[in-house]
């Protein structure tokens, strides 16, 4: 075994693991390089999105109808990257709902996300000065299976009539069961998921709907913490040169001498930058 | 009547009855298989005789109804050729499952536990899972679903890991499931792998197929149906057409009402102004 | 301590895990990643026990407040129910139990088995069928012509819809499904998840530096 050796560069090893590893460390420097400019103080600019910027709007309404708002977290486990995203993004909901004196309803379907969202709920509150509004029983877990979980919200949902629906996080079958329900309820409804596959639910049935990375921009647009705008800056730098890159693929893949001709000058083709096997 | 506000209630009970009508009556529509099925039988039937076929079933009772059929018909196939096959869940509720399609599908055909086949059962870990088979099957899977010691099997001599299995199927329902393997095997190991999932998965997937990542998918009930006839077991898949192609022909015609409510009502609107 | 500690773990083991991508499985650095790789493994399978006993715990809790009581009762019963009868009596069709004396049980009918394919799969494909009235009523409702995007898709989704029938290759119109799913969707898709990508590694990156700390609960 080669223990001091940690990488050896030779005929067997995939160049397109090097060229990963240099995108990827230039990925991470911009995402580090932005947020250090960002908490330098440095003015950074998001485009506006229209579901966040509803946040006010959406829970002012469940305010003036004397309503609560129901925030549903997706249903994946705390592993799931969408899982914390979301979590951030009830921390500033549940600041808002607090500063409104608005109770925020907040069902869970796995056990371990249920006490994170208690806490993050319980937080906000104290962190709006308003510790006394926090209600427990407020934040529920329900079930751990989708679809028990699912007859339990849209229970929520037709007894407590929120005038206000937000989901965010990782949703699956039950996405159009919730969007639907909470239609025929009357609330306004606010979704974000990366999950493909459900948008075109979330995008039919909700008035708002965050797509794919606009979920992971919440956290930051609505916190408007330096680093976490510094990082969403780097990330839409990486995305420019990623558009690069794939741009220059094109043309490689559209023109087939170009290939021939880069194989002849430096020995490799293009697309063996990015294939591992 | 306001076509563009019809109650819910009657769409709902229109539904309901042109879909168990033409249960009922088992109206059958001949089918014409999608290439990406074909590809996928070809695939499958071109296999040599002795290669190693790893089939993950990642679903659960909710998915049954579309990715069942479409295991039933995969084992059809599978026990009718001389190849080896390693079984895996990543679901929990899957294995009785796959257990139902052994039996009514695959071991019919003479097969046998531990020489023609292994059933590695359910291991929780999702893509840490198939991760790690990238390294040692032995690893991941130190028992077989009847506590059988993998290493005792003699259907796995000489497979040690994800780059000794010569073809992947994966059934997948959602997460974990054929993201996950095309993610942590496909794109390491550039195996060919194929994967049967639910209709409103599919059109994620297509751009995997397009890229030559996957062979073909067979998306929901329709994918189901096309690998039944291509088998030549036709069952649930095929049967379901019927209510499924009504069922969509119903939709089709409540959006064309609702259209037509809406113009209505939109010039009425406008002549009102 | 409390939050230092997790933030700790989260760093070396992010940082393990993207290294194992680069370094061979021999060296001293791909041999510490397999085996965080298999220690995931296991902490996945606790995680499945950890669960379960919180729903345990939440139940209890709640019954004893007189919250959903009969419905907690039920769910309780259930599950300890469930659990017995796969533990002692085994998940196959048949039963093959040996008994704690050393002896064996065999027998036809298996309770368990009875349970999952006479009430779970019923269940389960019960709640799943729900979505084709879902389907039906946003169908008729978001599917209105108020302008030419809204046209397009309305277009897109009857033509994907008729594609789907067999009889469609009769007209054609699976052909033009299948172009459909394989040019513009597939565009859109690939677009869409290469944001997201960025944006998962994004995120991924800030929880392993610890610059974003709110999965620990409470602020960042």
């Amino acid at each position: 075994m080669r223990l001091l050796s940690i990488i050896t560069i030779g005929e067997s090893y995939p160049v397109a693991k090097l060229v990963m590893l240099a995108l990827m460390l230039i990925f991470f420097g911009l995402v580090l390089y932005f947020t250090y400019q960002a908490k330098k103080g440095r003015e950074i600019y998001i485009r506006p999105i229209a579901g966040l910027s509803a946040m006010n709007e959406a829970v002012g309404r469940a305010t003036e109808m004397g309503r609560p708002v129901l925030y549903v977290p997706g249903i994946a486990d705390m592993d799931d990257i969408q899982t914390i995203a979301s979590i951030v993004i009830l921390s500033e909901v549940a600041k808002l709902a607090a500063s409104y004196d608005t109770r925020i309803i907040v069902p869970t379907k796995t056990p371990i996300v249920f006490p994170v969202a208690e806490e993050t709920v319980r937080n906000a509150h104290a962190d709006a000065g308003r510790p006394d509004a926090f209600k427990k029983d407020d934040v529920r877990f329900l079930s751990d299976d989708q679809f028990a979980f699912t007859a339990g919200v849209t229970g929520i949902m037709l007894r407590e009539k929120p005038a206000t629906n937000i989901y965010m996080g990782a949703f699956w079958a039950e996405s159009l069961i919730l969007a639907e329900t909470g239609f025929l309820a009357g609330a306004i409804q606010i979704a974000g998921t990366a999950n493909v596959s459900q948008l075109p639910f979330f995008v039919a049935a909700c008035d708002y709907t965050l797509i794919g990375e606009e979920l992971y921009a919440a956290s930051a647009y609505l916190s408007k913490q330096p680093q976490l705008l510094g990082s969403l800056k780097g990330s839409d730098a990486a995305k420019l040169l990623w558009g690069g890159i794939i741009l220059l693929g094109v043309l490689f893949a559209t023109w087939p001498d170009m290939e021939a001709k880069l194989e002849s000058a430096f020995g490799f083709r293009f697309a063996d930058l990015f294939i591992f096997n | 009547m306001n076509l563009a506000k019809l109650d819910r209630r009657w769409l709902y009970v229109v539904m309901a009855v042109v879909l168990v009508v033409p249960f009922m009556a088992r109206i059958v529509f001949p089918i014409v298989p999608s290439d990406s099925a074909r590809k996928i039988y070809d695939a499958i039937e071109a296999l040599p005789d002795g290669s190693v076929i790893l089939v993950s079933a990642d679903y659960d009772p909710g998915s049954e109804a579309e990715l069942y059929p479409m295991n039933l018909a995969l084992f059809h196939q599978l026990g009718q050729k001389n190849v080896k096959m390693i079984i895996t869940q990543l679901w929990p509720q899957a294995g009785p499952l796959v257990k139902d399609c052994l039996d009514k599908a695959y071991l019919p055909h003479g097969k046998k536990e531990g020489v023609d086949f292994v059933n590695l059962g359910y291991k929780p870990g999702g893509l840490i899972l198939i991760s790690k088979c990238n390294e040692s099957i032995l690893k991941a899977f130190p028992e077989d679903v009847n506590g059988t010691p993998v290493k005792d099997i003699p259907v796995l001599k000489g497979i040690e890991s994800s780059n000794d299995i010569d073809f992947f199927m994966i059934l997948s329902a959602g997460t974990p499931g054929i993201r996950e393997w095309l993610e942590q095997c496909q794109s390491q190991i550039g195996k060919p792998m194929a994967s049967g999932m639910t209709a409103v998965s599919a059109p994620d997937f297509f751009q995997y197929e397009n890229s030559g990542q996957l062979i073909g998918l067979l998306g929901g009930l329709r994918g189901a149906a096309d690998y039944e006839a291509l088998v030549g077991k036709p069952g649930r898949g095929v049967l379901g057409m019927g209510p499924q192609s009504f069922g969509h022909l119903l939709i089709i015609l409540f959006i064309v009402i609702g259209n037509i409510g809406y113009l209505i009502s939109r010039q009425k609107a406008r002549r009102a102004a | 301590m409390r939050r230092t500690v997790p933030l700790v773990i989260t760093f070396i083991a992010g940082v393990a895990m993207i290294t194992s991508f680069f370094v061979y499985e021999d060296t001293l650095l791909g041999q510490a990643a397999s085996r965080v790789k298999e220690w995931g493994i296991i902490i996945a399978a606790f995680a499945v026990v950890l669960g379960t006993g919180n729903i345990i715990r939440i139940s209890l809790h709640k019954a004893k407040r007189r919250e959903d009581r009969p419905y907690k009762i039920v769910l309780l019963v259930c599950l300890f129910l469930t659990m017995a009868l796969g533990m002692f009596l085994g998940i196959d069709k048949g039963i093959r139990a040996t008994m704690f004396n050393g002896g064996h049980f065999e027998g036809e009918y298996n309770p368990f088995y009875w349970i999952y394919f006479n009430v779970q799969l019923p269940l389960g494909a019960t709640m799943f069928s729900l979505l084709v009235f879902y389907i039906t009523s946003a169908a008729y409702r978001a599917f209105r012509m108020r302008s030419i995007e809204a046209g397009i898709l309305l277009v897109t989704a009857v033509v994907v819809m008729l594609g789907q029938v067999p009889i469609s290759s009769a007209i054609g119109a699976d052909k033009v499904m299948t172009w459909i799913m394989i040019v513009p969707n597939v565009a859109a898709k690939r677009a869409i998840v290469m944001g997201a990508a960025m944006g998962i590694a994004s995120m991924s990156l800030k929880i392993i530096l610890g610059i974003e700390r709110s999965y620990l609960g409470g602020d960042s």
